[in-house]
């Protein structure tokens, strides 16, 4: 087939022009008679006057010459047609959030070859409405969660010299939450820390870790299936100790925990082995130095909704503290671990402190969810309700402080235990309480 | 084991022995313990490093009266 070759008014007298290809060898073809001034006027005759036009080159080649769709004149093969879609684009994949869409464009027909644009295009309701996805022409489509609940399609665009065709692929049915990754079924938090992956979008690492040996540095990531990708942190700290200095932040507000101080810390990896729990990852703090510090502040007069997955490694001394930020009466913050008295508590710190206890602290790996709000505090260990020392709730008081992980942010109340996942709303979740509680155990098998 | 000092810059000079020999990155790793102040202000305490050592007082543990607000 041959190319398509760009003509071009190159003689002004009127009544009579010349034209020239564009094209090396071209050369000057023949004249069309008309009133011809200019190339405006060149390009309104032959739409109006001699559409495909028939030309032939000097080596013999048959062209006509058109008024293309792009506002100029070609000069193209006789052959050539207009672009047609005779079978619609379809879609396929899975409907939910964070799943991939793949386009496949229907059949099509036109010489010269169109040119192909596929367009994604959202709907509320699946029939009218439709807008086109910012960014979305390629061939697959990663669904985000704005796509949640809508509908969705692919326009399929092919154009050439004489013309552009589209045709709509059928619309999806509406799409669905994500199904796998808690990050993505239940959006929103403030914070989350994890040794799995906890949202398709995030594209991080889990951990930053420091190798005893020779204090060399490694990001450690996930595998495919979104476990912690322990071969490398093993590979890594073949048989030395390897310790966190960062744990990344996985909500996508960048709130990264690190620790710069060697002896602060926490462990992740025992003579070359990964330290676990219940066969899962974990991350352990010693009880004596260790903690890690957010990035910065992100908890202020607000309900707060905290789901810890722990286990405490040795119930002496007291207190001990998990989380903590400002802790001080003075700083208004506020600590959750367990207190002097060997009970599950969280303290708010107003210019009076408010304490919400519960039973004993067990030693156990444990799935602490802890929501409170100006109306209620509630605690559910492994998903059951427990029976806290206040009938009011309280929400954070407003500080200026960072997240403390593993001691007081004050001090001392070093955690000795470990830490598998900490996520966090500054929100009440109250209502998605219980299929967060299901994604963690479904996931750490605890109870 | 912490080293327990009333001068803080003893700690101080300990923590640069400890970085020194340790060669930390400088980015993720910066010191090897943070000095801890007595609610007296007039001692101070530092995590012994177990490769490491100095002519300062050895204890085992800090005691409860370090971290008075931990009787929470």
């Amino acid at each position: 087939m041959a190319d398509v070759i760009k003509v071009t008014l190159v003689n002004r007298v009127p009544n009579s022009v010349t034209v020239s290809t564009g094209v090396s060898g071209g050369g000057t073809w023949g004249t069309i008679s008309g009133t011809i001034t200019d190339q405006s006027d060149l390009v309104t005759y032959v739409t109006s006057e001699r559409p495909n036009y028939p030309v032939v080159s000097p080596d013999g080649t048959s062209f006509i010459i058109v008024a293309g769709n792009d506002g100029t004149l070609a000069a193209i093969p006789p052959t050539s047609t207009a672009p047609s879609i005779t079978t619609l684009p379809t879609i396929s994949g899975t409907l939910n959030v964070g799943e991939t869409l793949t386009a496949t464009a229907g059949t099509t027909s036109g010489v010269p070859t169109p040119t192909r644009v596929l367009q994604w295009q959202r709907s509320d309701n699946g029939t009218t409405g439709w807008a086109d996805i910012s960014g979305a022409t390629g061939t697959t489509y990663l669904l985000a969660f704005n796509d949640e609940d809508k509908y969705i399609r692919v326009a399929q665009t092919e154009e050439n010299i004489l013309g552009t065709a589209t045709a709509n692929s059928v619309s999806t049915t509406q799409i669905q939450p994500s199904t796998g990754l808690l990050l993505d079924q239940y959006t929103g938090a403030a914070a989350a820390y994890s040794l799995r992956k906890l949202s398709l979008i995030y594209s991080g690492d889990a951990i930053i870790v420091r190798r005893a040996s020779d204090n060399a540095t490694q990001s450690i990531g996930f595998l495919s299936n979104g476990e912690l990708d322990t071969s490398s942190l093993e590979s890594f700290c073949a048989g030395t100790d390897g310790f966190v200095t960062t744990w990344y932040d996985q909500s996508g507000n960048g709130v990264d925990a690190a620790q710069t101080i060697a002896g602060a810390q926490p462990k992740i990896v025992s003579s070359g082995s990964t330290i676990l729990d219940n066969s899962k990852p974990c991350v352990q703090f010693d009880g004596i130095a260790n903690s890690i510090v957010t990035s910065s502040n992100f908890i202020a007069i607000t309900d707060l909704s905290l789901f810890v997955l722990r286990k405490f490694n040795f119930l002496q001394p007291r207190p001990q503290d998990i989380i903590s930020q400002g802790a001080t009466a003075s700083s208004q913050g506020f600590k959750y671990g367990m207190s002097g008295g060997a009970q599950d508590q969280l303290v708010i710190y107003y210019s009076s402190s408010y304490a919400a206890t519960d039973g004993t602290t067990t030693i156990n790996q444990e799935l602490h969810s802890l929501i409170t709000t100006s109306s209620t505090t509630t605690l559910n260990i492994n998903a059951a309700g427990q029976a806290l020392s206040v009938s009011s709730g309280r929400q954070i008081g407003n500080n200026n402080d960072p997240l403390t992980i593993g001691k007081r942010d004050s001090g001392g109340g070093f955690f000795n235990g470990n830490i598998q996942e900490l996520v966090i709303y500054t929100a009440d979740k109250s209502t998605d309480e219980s299929g967060i509680e299901i994604n963690i155990n479904d996931f750490y098998n605890i109870y | 084991m912490y080293y327990t000092s009333t001068n803080k810059a003893d700690l101080q000079a300990y923590n640069k022995k400890v970085v020194w020999g340790e060669k930390y990155d400088g980015v993720h790793t910066t010191d090897w313990a943070s000095i801890i102040e007595h609610p007296n202000g007039v001692d101070f305490a530092m995590l012994k490093h177990d490769s490491y050592t100095a002519e300062l007082t050895l204890i085992e543990t800090l005691g409860a009266d370090w971290f008075p607000e931990d009787i929470i």
